[in-house]
């Protein structure tokens, strides 16, 4: 037996809002805090975008399991790929902040921190910024 | 030492405590509000997500400082 039509043309309706633009907003600001602390230096510069990308990259993750499924008859789907966005994006920033703390030497830890806050605050104009 | 590794851990642990109980309430609510109305789903996916976000950036705010700490303590 075939599927549906009715159900396959729901399927095909339900439009996802367009949530990439977040990450995209995340990017730019990161790269354009990292100019911006090239003034200072080189070296807060390369923190500045670490913590840029710490946020971004979790956050991208994230974006991408929460939105991987829609639609009523998936919640189920929704929730469990929700809730194993959550985890791995804690797990991606601790890992993201230990690879920093390792690896660049030496580390401007206000630049890296401000950056990441302040890539973090894109989070207040979600609604705004992918018309959600 | 050991009082900032403890400090760090608390940090660490209480944020993943506190975003894992706003996951569970936000989950329950999306269900909740699934089963009555199936046409708002996709608009609650969107508002659930909203919400997320809010949730998560004060706790993730926390981990980099705990593993901050760890990480100078180590030094």
């Amino acid at each position: 037996m075939g599927k549906n039509p009715p159900e396959i043309m729901l399927r095909q309706t339900i439009l996802r809002p367009p949530v990439y633009r977040i990450s995209l907003v995340q990017l730019g600001l990161s790269v354009l805090i990292a100019l911006l602390f090239l003034l200072r230096s080189e070296d807060a510069a390369i923190s500045a975008l670490a913590g840029g990308l710490i946020c971004t990259i979790p956050n991208a993750y994230f974006i991408y399991k929460a939105f991987l499924h829609t639609g009523a008859q998936q919640t189920n789907a929704v929730l469990q790929s929700f809730y194993q966005g959550g985890s791995w994006k804690m797990i991606l920033t601790g890992v993201g902040f230990s690879v920093a703390f390792k690896l660049i030497q030496p580390l401007d830890v206000l630049a890296l921190f401000s950056t990441f806050v302040l890539v973090q605050c894109t989070n207040f104009f979600v609604s705004k910024i992918a018309n959600l | 030492m050991e009082m900032v590794l403890i400090a760090a851990a608390i940090m660490i642990g209480l944020g993943a405590l506190g975003t894992a109980i706003g996951f569970g309430l936000l989950g329950g609510r999306l269900l909740e509000g699934s089963a009555r109305q199936p046409e708002l789903a996709p608009m609650l996916q969107g508002k659930m997500f909203l919400i997320a976000g809010l949730l998560d950036a004060v706790p993730m705010i926390g981990v980099g400082l705990g593993l901050y700490l760890m990480f100078a303590v180590y030094k």
